[in-house]
């Protein structure tokens, strides 16, 4: 069983969102976005550990418009399909369609504060019910971004002793009761040693003296410090959770090693608990990464996907986290002014079944991009290297803005573009105006494979393959380039006039001559193209003061549109 | 008295395959039954239950009883007769999506009681037996889907809508798959083939079948049903284990010789030391009778040392019969009937019957209330506990407004609406003494009237089975010549005399009269009825 889809409306920050689910999911958007109350509408459904009482709702709990209205309703539905457990069979009983698919609902009232619970094999079909009735089987384990180990070792170690206890076979239960009595015996023993520290026995006279004076009847009567009576039980229920690292005993860790613990401890406890065949649990965590490093977090992604038994839906702020998953696992919140929703509707399809073999992940994309406002794709490191140092001169603070640059290592443009639209980033592109041979009916062409590229990322027609004899400058000089450019620039997307290198010897002739130490153009720009990377980034430390000259040209275009997209917002 | 099981009521405890037990009168079935749902609870997760279905309502709430008995867990488990598991565990949650979602709360109505507008529905040249069989429904199906279109399910339909849904709805079998292990049905010999389908079908998906009978205690044909059925799982050897448990542990043996003999001539008899079985013919009609029973009951009580008239039953042939009785009997007793509201048997008239029994009967608890427990799965703990306590506050209520204060309850547990009918088939009873009464507790100091098919399930001491005159038991009708003897139902009748028989575990008289009453009133020579006369009872009685 899993949680096909949420319905959100009205609220807290939610007017009207759905968002999709997937096996294992991850939920990510900016801060106060609203991951947590996603969590939240599930856990009124869904989580045992909140009484009757605290899933009332409450005045702040209803949608405010931007207008300033409050809504008098809200409502939660959530979608269930893959219904194959049989206890929530037995419990859901004829609420299950042939599909093996259920709904639940929460709807809830402004004017007396009170809620209503609805159960329904289809949206048709809504019954109301009295109470969560199916949460014996059906529910929702829920770990709060401010955990705290200590407490909850408290709560849960005499339930994991417990059930440690059942697990016993006859042999280690005999074993453990010959145990018992030789611990019983030996408390015993520290119990009277104790009794008979000299400080310990008289700490309690000058008491007994005052008694004696205060009443005869005290006479005989007197009062001790004692260790009391430490019997075995008490002894066992105040084990401390140690750690021990080689063997010799160490304290707990920081507050990340903690929270490892936690969710090892967590998992052992749950999957004790639970039978994954006939019950269902769904693992809601939230920011699991809080104080671990990268490396940890990718494990603890990586742990959290494919150890728990159920469904997992994971908030995260962790770019190592989110590169760990498939981009059709994750919802992007986003608020785009008209309230938040999810992205394509949360788990969109967006990778097409060709990709998905290719085994691409989050991590196509540094998963840093998802956290931002725009992204600028380029095409490889030069680019990259020269837009930062471009930002950087020009006082553009590409942190402050949210913007990252991306360099797509090719011109798989289209990918990016795809993964983006889904998730509704915004993305500007600046790509070559590469032309490439072609032969068509044994007849040689050319491809204008820079501006097609262009026209594909845009879903717009391609171009014709044109004469063998035009080049990238032909295509400048006729008119073309112009033309495309101005199809194109309003969508985010550029092109070059020929390359980066190219683009540069325009714009910054004489910089460009006096880096390469080349006396014409031609031979500088084949000197920067050698060693792409290295000499760009030597030729900007050199020069990057120049750069602040290039504001009016076609180069800058690009970052100029990431500012505006992400300042408008 | 603690039971020690017999190796073959063992063997069927234990064995873990699906099975038909045949069990004679006394054999202790129940008992088998019980042990047999205990042992299989215990390993059965808390979601998981069995389904355990009884002939009347009352041996559910036995049944139930004894399965939880020393606080056992029965877990999920469905306790009830086939209509009430037809409607609650298929009909109801599952119409909806064969049928149609419909607004309406879905009710079960009998088919008598529907209104006149339904009923123009009826396929035309239909005859109206009620007694439905599964291949019939799709003549009907158009009539059923109009009734439930109105919120109605016919009563009598009940078995073959089931048969229907459950085909029908894939949602449905799983459900049933998941929640129960098995089904256990007692009294599979008075099984109707709607009935029996289903057993079969809940078998096919997967759950393990128990069916428990004995064909010589065949008596509802009348009703539709029939020992065929379990006939038929004896002969399916590959998917039911026959087991036989034969020993008659209650009557004494010269009780048990007679009865046997009543089937096969020639079977094999116990040894006895004395013999228990008695003929009686007594001066006079039926109203004679009775008065003779006055003195005739006391003799037999000191002769067998019985010191509580309600170890003593009176079993008749019919309700008339009853009527006899009640006229001149002096001695302490009560008289079992069907009244208006166990005659609807209804969702709303059952709940009616067990409110007031919860009135009048200390032992009866509001969790014995039928369908109350169903409640606490739909109910917050909070409304629950409400009802709880109004049904308390019914209790310390005044006699004289029983019906408007049931109806009130009634109103407030169940979705169902209240009809005139049963408003007024409740009224009957409040207002009626002798009705009402019966809902007080079986009273050990009162001589126990009942008609045969009621003692059904039950035993006494010592039993006076009456009415065994020739044309009224077995049931005869004229034939061509006077001599040419017809009995259109010997077979259910000599079953129905041998179920009276068996009621009794120390003595059993069977009694007629030298003149007879009959129904309009005249008096005829009480001829003794053909089973008194079979060749092979000879020296198995005293006259």
């Amino acid at each position: 069983m899993i949680i096909d889809k949420l319905e959100l409306t009205n609220f807290r920050n939610f007017e009207a969102a759905d968002m999709a689910f997937k096996e294992s999911t991850l939920i990510i958007g900016l801060n106060d976005v609203g991951k947590t109350n996603v969590i939240y509408a599930l856990r009124l459904l869904l989580d045992k550990s909140l009484s009757d009482r605290e899933i009332e709702p409450s005045e702040s709990d209803f949608n405010i418009k931007s207008d300033g209205t409050q809504a008098d309703d809200f409502i939660i539905t959530i979608h269930f399909s893959n219904i194959n457990e049989e206890a929530v069979l037995a419990v859901l009983r004829g609420h299950i369609s042939d599909e093996g698919k259920s709904i639940l609902r929460f709807t809830a009232s402004r004017k007396n504060l009170d809620y209503k619970l609805y159960v329904g094999s289809n949206i048709d079909e809504l019954e109301e019910i009295n109470s969560r009735f199916y949460l014996k089987y059906i529910n929702l384990r829920y770990v709060r971004s401010q955990r705290d180990l200590q407490k909850f070792i408290d709560m849960e170690k005499k339930q994991l002793l417990k059930i440690s206890q059942l697990d016993r076979t006859e042999e280690d239960k005999e074993v453990d009761s010959k145990q018992m009595d030789k611990i019983g015996r030996g408390l015993n023993v520290v119990n009277e040693r104790v009794r008979k520290l000299n400080y310990v026995k008289n700490s309690t006279n000058l008491i007994n003296e005052e008694l004696q004076k205060l009443s005869h009847t005290f006479n005989g009567y007197g009062v001790h410090l004692d260790s009391g009576s430490i019997k075995v039980q008490q002894f066992i229920d105040n084990l401390q959770l140690g750690a021990s690292s080689s063997g010799s005993k160490i304290m707990l860790g920081g507050d990340g090693r903690n929270n490892q613990i936690l969710l090892a401890l967590w998992k052992a406890k749950s999957q004790r608990e639970h039978d994954p065949a006939h019950e269902v649990v769904f693992y809601c965590v939230e920011e699991p990464e809080v104080h671990l490093h990268p490396h940890q977090q990718r494990k603890l992604a990586d742990y959290l996907i494919r150890e728990l038994p159920g469904q997992t839906l994971i908030t995260t702020h962790s770019p190592q986290i989110t590169e760990r998953y498939k981009p059709d696992s994750i919802v992007h919140l986003v608020n785009r002014g008209s309230g938040t929703y999810a992205a394509s509707g949360g788990c969109s399809a967006c990778i097409s079944d060709a990709w998905d073999d290719l085994g691409y992940r989050m991590s196509i994309l540094p998963a840093e991009a998802f956290f931002a406002k725009v992204v600028l794709l380029v095409e490889g490191p030069s680019e990259k290297l020269f837009y930062s140092e471009y930002a950087k001169t020009n006082d553009i603070d590409l942190d402050f803005y949210n913007i990252s640059i991306l360099c797509v290592d090719g011109v798989q443009f289209e990918v990016y573009a795809s993964i983006l639209d889904a998730m509704e980033i915004p993305w500007v592109v600046r790509t070559d105006n590469d032309v490439s041979n072609i032969t068509v009916q044994k007849v040689e062409m050319k491809n204008l494979a820079g501006i097609n590229r262009c026209l594909t990322i845009l879903k717009m027609k391609k171009q014709k393959h044109v004469d063998i004899t035009e080049t990238p400058q032909t295509i400048v000089a006729s008119g073309v380039w112009q033309k495309i450019s101005e199809a194109i620039n309003p969508q985010g997307v550029y092109l070059s006039k020929v390359d980066l290198e190219h683009d540069l010897a325009d714009e910054l002739p004489k910089e460009l001559l006096a880096f390469s130490g080349k006396d014409n153009i031609d031979d500088a720009v084949a000197y920067m193209a050698t060693k792409k990377a290295i000499r760009m980034r030597s030729f900007l430390q050199d020069h990057k003061d120049s750069l602040g000259t290039m504001k009016e040209g076609e180069l800058a275009k690009p970052i100029l549109n990431c500012l505006k997209i992400a300042a408008g917002n | 008295m603690t039971i020690v099981p017999t190796q073959r009521q063992i063997l069927a405890i234990n064995s873990n395959s699906s099975m038909v037990i045949t069990a004679c009168p006394g054999s202790g079935k129940t008992f088998v039954i019980v042990e047999k749902i205990r042992k299989e609870l215990q390993d059965l997760k808390s979601h998981k239950g069995v389904i355990a279905i009884t002939f009347t309502v009352k041996a559910s709430r036995e049944l139930k009883r004894k399965c939880k008995k020393d606080g056992f867990d029965v877990k999920s488990s469905f306790f009830g007769t086939i209509d009430h598991f037809c409607l609650s565990e298929i009909i109801y949650p599952f119409a909806s999506k064969v049928y149609g979602k419909i607004t309406d709360q879905v009710r079960c109505v009998l088919f008598d009681e529907l209104h006149q507008e339904i009923k123009e529905h009826f396929p035309e040249n239909s005859d109206q037996n009620p007694f439905l069989e599964t291949h019939e429904y799709g003549r009907y199906h158009g009539f059923f889907l109009s009734c439930y279109e109105k919120g109605v399910i016919v009563l009598e339909a009940v078995g073959i809508i089931a048969n229907f849904i459950l085909d029908n709805s894939y949602a449905c079998r799983r459900y049933l798959e998941a929640r129960y292990s098995s089904i256990y049905v007692d009294e599979y010999q008075d099984s109707s083939q709607p009935q029996h389908e289903l057993f079969l079908k809940i078998i096919d998906m997967g759950l393990k079948g128990t069916a428990v009978g004995d064909v010589q205690q065949s008596i509802y044909a009348w009703r539709g049903s029939s020992p065929k059925f379990i006939n038929e799982l004896v002969s399916e050897s590959d998917i039911f284990e026959h087991h036989v448990i034969d020993t008659n542990h209650r009557c004494h043996p010269s009780i048990t010789n007679y009865a046997n003999r009543l089937f096969s001539e020639n079977c094999t008899l116990l040894n006895v030391d004395s013999i228990r079985m008695y003929h009686r013919c007594y001066e006079g009609t039926q109203l004679d009778v009775a008065t003779t029973l006055n003195t005739v009951i006391h003799n037999a009580m000191q002769k067998f040392n019985i010191n509580l008239y309600g170890h003593v039953a009176i079993l008749v042939r019919n309700n008339q019969s009853l009527a006899y009785i009640s006229q001149n009997l002096t001695i302490p007793h009560r008289i079992y009937t069907d009244d208006a509201l166990a005659g609807m048997n209804t969702k709303v008239t059952n709940f009616f019957s067990d409110l007031l029994r919860y009135r009048f009967d200390q032992t009866f608890l509001i969790n014995d209330i039928v369908g109350f427990s169903d409640l606490e799965e739909i109910l917050s703990s909070k409304k629950i506990q409400e009802l709880r306590e109004k049904i308390r506050e019914f209790k310390k209520g005044s006699e004289n407004s029983l019906t408007n204060d049931i109806c009130q309850l009634a109103g407030l547990c169940l979705n169902e609406s209240i009809t005139a009918l049963d408003i007024a088939a409740l009224a009957e009873v409040v207002n009626t003494p002798d009705k009402l009464h019966q809902y007080s507790p079986a009273n050990e100091e009162k001589l126990q009237v009942m008609t045969l098919h009621k003692s059904k399930g039950l035993e006494f001491e010592i039993v006076f089975h009456l009415d065994l005159y020739d044309w009224v038991f077995p049931y005869r009708v004229p034939g061509e010549t006077f001599n040419d003897k017809v009995y259109p139902s010997w077979e259910q009748d000599l079953n129905l005399h041998y179920v009276g028989i068996t009621r009794a575990k120390t003595a059993c008289i069977l009694v007629h009269s030298k003149s007879r009453l009959k129904q309009d009133g005249s008096v005829k020579s009480g001829q003794p009825s053909d089973f008194l006369s079979m060749p092979c009872l000879a020296g198995l009685y005293k006259s």
